[in-house]
């Protein structure tokens, strides 16, 4: 690019009159109005909620991968606690270690009753409240 | 959340700029804003308030932009062939070749679409988003002089075709 140029892109930009190639100021007039132009893509807009809906979205996503990890992690952990358990009670198994269950049917009985009543209110009461939210 | 938003009002124009210079499909230019915008609030933490919001805005949008295009494989004019890059756009025939005043800005614009995208984006935060030579630098990675240089560069590309458009138009 040469002297000529520079200057008249200078001083076309800084609105001043240029000189020089006729045809050449012309095309950079054309050139400068046509760059001034706003570009036509624009977002919509309700751009900003989308962005937010899809931030929330990839949150809960990472909460719920947690939670999963820490399940895994808790039921490893139980099974270790549990072998560990055996191991050092020198625990064995016998059937009659149930038989004492026997005796206490009803209550039994009622502890499935109970923690199945209360799986059943924390699905309808609780998750629906959390997932409202 | 609602800062986020403010944000991202504040800066969707200049995303949108700098995407949509870059990128041409509508859907795929929306899903980019956003996910420059998503890649915004996960790094909001490592803002050091160094240079302007918008700047650092732009600074995201742009590399994004650019990952965007090299993993499809779109054409990236390297500094190596820009010689041969400058002979074959001036060279190049338009079918738009004659063109009445109210369409000069959209010839300027097709034009404008078939630089490199370094050339793009500089002339956009340039004319476009009234950025400082200093600003796109950080924005592009490049020192202010070689801004500087693309810039006139670019606009004399431009000139040059369009001059060759109007000749053409005088001779008729």
């Amino acid at each position: 690019m040469n002297i000529h140029d520079e200057e008249m892109q200078k001083n076309l930009e800084a609105g001043r009159p240029a000189s020089g190639d006729e045809v050449d100021v012309k095309a950079y007039r054309h050139v400068f109005d046509a760059l001034r132009q706003e570009p036509e893509f624009v977002l919509p807009h309700t751009f900003a909620s989308r962005v937010v809906r899809a931030l929330v979205q990839q949150q809960t996503e990472k909460t719920t991968v947690r939670e999963y990890v820490w399940f895994g992690v808790g039921i490893v952990l139980l099974f270790a606690a549990f072998i560990a358990a055996i191991v050092l009670t020198g625990f064995k198994f016998d059937i009659g270690v149930f038989s004492a269950i026997k005796s206490y049917k009803g209550l039994f009985l009622f502890a499935i009753v109970f923690i199945t009543f209360l799986h059943f209110l924390d699905r309808r009461l609780l998750r629906n409240k959390r997932t409202a939210n | 959340m609602q800062a986020f938003r403010l944000l991202i009002g504040q800066h969707e124009r200049l995303v949108a700029h700098m995407i949509g210079r870059l990128v041409k499909n509508n859907e795929e230019r929306e899903e980019l804003c956003q996910d420059v915008f998503l890649k915004v609030y996960e790094k909001l933490a490592d803002f050091s308030f160094q240079s302007k919001l918008s700047t650092w805005v732009a600074i995201i949008a742009y590399r994004h932009a650019i990952n965007w295009m090299r993993k499809r494989k779109m054409p990236m004019t390297d500094l190596a062939e820009e010689d041969h890059f400058k002979a074959a756009f001036v060279e190049e025939e338009n079918p738009e070749s004659l063109l009445s005043d109210q369409d000069m800005n959209g010839f300027v614009m097709t034009l404008v679409d078939a630089l490199p995208p370094q050339y793009k984006t500089i002339l956009t935060l340039y004319h476009v988003d009234a950025m400082s030579y200093g600003e796109i630098g950080e924005v592009t990675g490049l020192p202010e002089g070689t801004v500087k240089s693309y810039l006139f560069r670019a606009r004399n590309l431009l000139k040059e075709k369009v001059k060759k458009c109007i000749g053409k138009e005088a001779l008729l």
